[in-house]
């Protein structure tokens, strides 16, 4: 072989480097786009266009990782708050969950139902339809429950109010009843009319619904935190409302027939001789009635007049007498049967008496209490006994305690009490004057008697007739005598004793 | 022209390689290791660099996205407690209590035992299902009213004045009636057919009241 010319060698020399660069320079290359192909930035905004990961670089790939993980990190900061939700939920619905009925009370249903029926009296005849419906997968579902009974109007308002005001809720979804007749000839017997009813109520099963419940780290703990319990109670409680059902006495079955028999003697109805003595009796009831409205007007009239001496001694005799009528008209109500006396002995005498009594049951609140001169004469007694003793304190106190007796309830001072009243007052005026005029401590100290102007050394100042003793000018000498100093205090004279400073 | 060279073989020039083919030599030579260089900084210093990222945050990506899953989770935990809580209510709230309206309807029957205004007594009562849009339930009531027609109407305005009872209620059936006679030898011997029914308003309108 023959060597290479010196131009073929250079040429080699050239071509070979320049192919190898090129070789290495396209691998540069390849690897700089598996970098950047598809690099979405400013200056090529179209690279978004290329949705084909198998052309991206890597560049473009981190670029789609980091949106993908934006996505995910705006749920995942939303963690803290929904399970500070879940924790709350869980605590609202587990609360409000307890108006539901538990298993337990569901399957005891006929076990309620019996014992309601016995309760009120009714009679099941059928029990249908318990059977769930709504979705296996739903938390809460529905039990309807049919019933069929016979049984009293009022028998039957019990059985239903008894499941009203269950604990777990139970509610009525429709009713029917149809009024039936008498069992037996009694007409005091109750009527037994059919009834329909259909209830629902509800089953709780905790866990459908809910593949898992998510786990929460330190769930007892975080439950119980202050913030927790705030916001679980700022949720409404689900409240099951109620009826208390009360006994209503002497009120008639609605689907009754109340009317009477309006036959005479010879059908069965009442005799003339009866008739004659019912009619008698609503006549003396009614002169009864109109003469208790007289007297209660009267008493009313005393009040208005403040007449309460007259005002007491009436309304003790119109509450006598109100009692007396009450059981006088409960006595004629069941043999009064003749419908026209009936009619009258409504209007007449049980409408006003009920009004009356009513009134004065409801003014009973604001009765007025009468102090007689007998209940001021006590505390006069027991102002003179402690005047007697000089002890003045204890005699202005009993002023003091009337004053705050009568400013107790709604007292009002019959008009005989007023000058005990009167006597009582000045008197304890008195007394007050007296603990003043004790309180100046007046010491004497030396006397000189002279026909022209006694003198007497009082807290070591000589004082004369009609000197003023004290600052405000309250306390006067009027008169020097033997063993006495007679002073006049606020209007009042006061003998004090010169012999061991008596007063 | 012809070179001869007579110098002995120590003394002759030595030939070396041509200038130019040293110089394109050292030149390749130089080109191929910078190419190699900037071949071996792309591939193991960008490329790598740029791969060591994408693997970081492949990473990251797959901490976040369970971390996203649990809020997913929970969010539907949340909105399944949410229904059940508005079920519940929605029981509590749809709730009529009849052995109420039952108790207070028979109290106005009975009228406090005056007979003069209106004398009824029913053939039946039960529960509708609702006329109107604001009415979800009514209450039929069926029976005679004894004396006149004003006694009817009576009894149908007690209804509306019983404001306890009624304020449940949005409206009754106007007093009207067929009147009979009948023949029982009882008084009064003449009564007035009626069948009333009153529209119950929605079981929680008191609390909407109050939330207005």
């Amino acid at each position: 072989m023959s060597k290479l010319s010196q131009k073929q060698l250079l040429l080699t020399t050239i071509l070979v480097p320049t192919l190898l660069v090129g070789g290495i320079g396209y691998m540069a290359w390849l690897d700089y786009q598996k970098i950047y192909a598809a690099e979405i930035t400013p200056e090529h905004p179209e690279s978004a266009e290329i949705v084909d990961p198998e052309l991206w670089g890597e560049r473009r790939r981190c670029q789609e990782i980091q949106k993908e993980m934006e996505g995910h990190r705006a749920q995942a900061d939303l963690i803290g708050k929904r399970e500070q939700d879940v924790i709350v939920y869980r605590e609202i619905v587990q609360r409000d969950a307890q108006i539901l009925p538990d298993k337990d009370q569901v399957n005891k249903l006929a076990d309620t139902i019996n014992e309601f029926e016995r309760a009120s009296g009714v009679t099941v005849t059928s029990v249908a339809d318990l059977n769930l419906t709504g979705d296996p997968a739903q938390a809460i579902r529905r039990l309807p429950i049919r019933l069929a009974l016979t049984g009293s109007f009022d028998q039957f308002l019990k059985f239903l109010n008894l499941f009203e005001t269950m604990d777990r809720i139970v509610n009525t979804r429709s009713f029917g009843i149809a009024a039936g007749g008498r069992q037996s000839d009694d007409p005091n017997s109750p009527a037994m009319h059919g009834i329909s009813l259909e209830l629902e109520t509800y089953v709780y099963n905790p866990g459908a619904g809910l593949a898992k419940p998510v786990e929460i780290p330190n769930y007892e703990r975080r439950k119980d935190d202050p913030a927790i319990q705030k916001l679980v109670r700022q949720q409404k409680a689900a409240r099951v409302e109620r009826y208390q059902l009360k006994p209503r006495i002497n009120r008639r079955d609605p689907l009754v027939d109340p009317r009477r028999s309006q036959a005479g003697p010879e059908d069965g109805g009442v005799t003339q001789e009866k008739y004659e003595e019912l009619k008698k009796l609503v006549d003396s009831l009614k002169v009864e009635i109109e003469t208790l409205k007289e007297d209660v007007r009267l008493e009313k009239q005393y009040m208005d007049e403040k007449k309460y001496l007259q005002y007491v001694q009436l309304k003790t005799m119109n509450d006598e007498k109100v009692q007396r009528i009450e059981i006088s008209v409960k006595d004629a109500d069941p043999r009064i049967t003749v419908q026209e006396l009936r009619e009258v002995f409504q209007d007449e005498v049980v409408g006003p008496f009920t009004k009356i009594a009513s009134d004065r049951t409801k003014s009973a609140e604001r009765t007025v209490l009468v102090v007689l001169a007998s209940h001021v004469k006590e505390f006069l007694n027991r102002q003179a006994k402690a005047i007697e003793e000089h002890q003045y304190e204890r005699a202005a106190q009993v002023q003091k305690e009337f004053d705050t007796f009568m400013a107790q309830g709604n007292r009002k001072l019959a008009e005989d009490a007023a000058p005990f009243v009167a006597e009582l007052k000045e008197t304890g005026r008195q007394a007050g004057v007296m603990l003043e005029f004790l309180a100046m401590n007046l010491k004497v100290s030396g006397l000189i008697r002279k026909a022209d102007g006694s003198i007497v050394i009082l807290n070591n100042r000589s004082r004369k007739v009609g000197d003023v003793i004290d600052d405000a000018g309250r306390c006067k000498l009027t008169a020097i005598k033997d063993t006495t100093l007679v002073f006049e205090f606020d209007g009042y004279e006061i003998e004090h004793e010169l012999d061991n400073n008596k007063k | 022209m012809i070179r001869v060279n007579l110098l002995p073989p120590e003394y002759r020039k030595v030939d070396g390689p041509p200038v130019g083919r040293v110089v394109s030599l050292v030149a390749s030579a130089f080109l191929v290791a910078s190419a190699l260089g900037a071949w071996g900084y792309v591939h193991f210093g960008m490329l790598a660099e740029e791969e060591g990222r994408r693997a970081q945050l492949e990473e990251e990506l797959t901490q976040i996205k369970q971390q996203a899953d649990r809020s997913q989770a929970l969010l539907r935990e949340f909105d399944e407690y949410q229904r059940r809580r508005e079920t519940i209510e929605k029981i509590g709230t749809s709730r009529i209590l009849w052995s109420r309206k039952l108790d207070e309807m028979a109290d106005i029957i009975h009228n406090k035992g005056d007979q003069k205004e209106f004398l009824v007594w029913l053939s039946g009562m039960r529960s509708t299902s609702g006329r109107t849009s604001d009415s979800p339930v009514g209450l039929h009531i069926q029976g005679l009213c004894g004396g006149s027609l004003s006694n009817l109407s009576a009894f149908n305005y007690k209804i509306k004045e019983t404001k306890e009872f009624f304020d449940d209620f949005t409206r009754v059936d106007p007093p009207a009636g067929t009147q009979k006679l009948l023949d029982d030898k009882k008084w009064p011997n003449k009564a007035w057919d009626f069948s009333f029914i009153l529209d119950h308003k929605h079981p929680n309108w008191r609390e909407k009241q109050g939330q207005q």
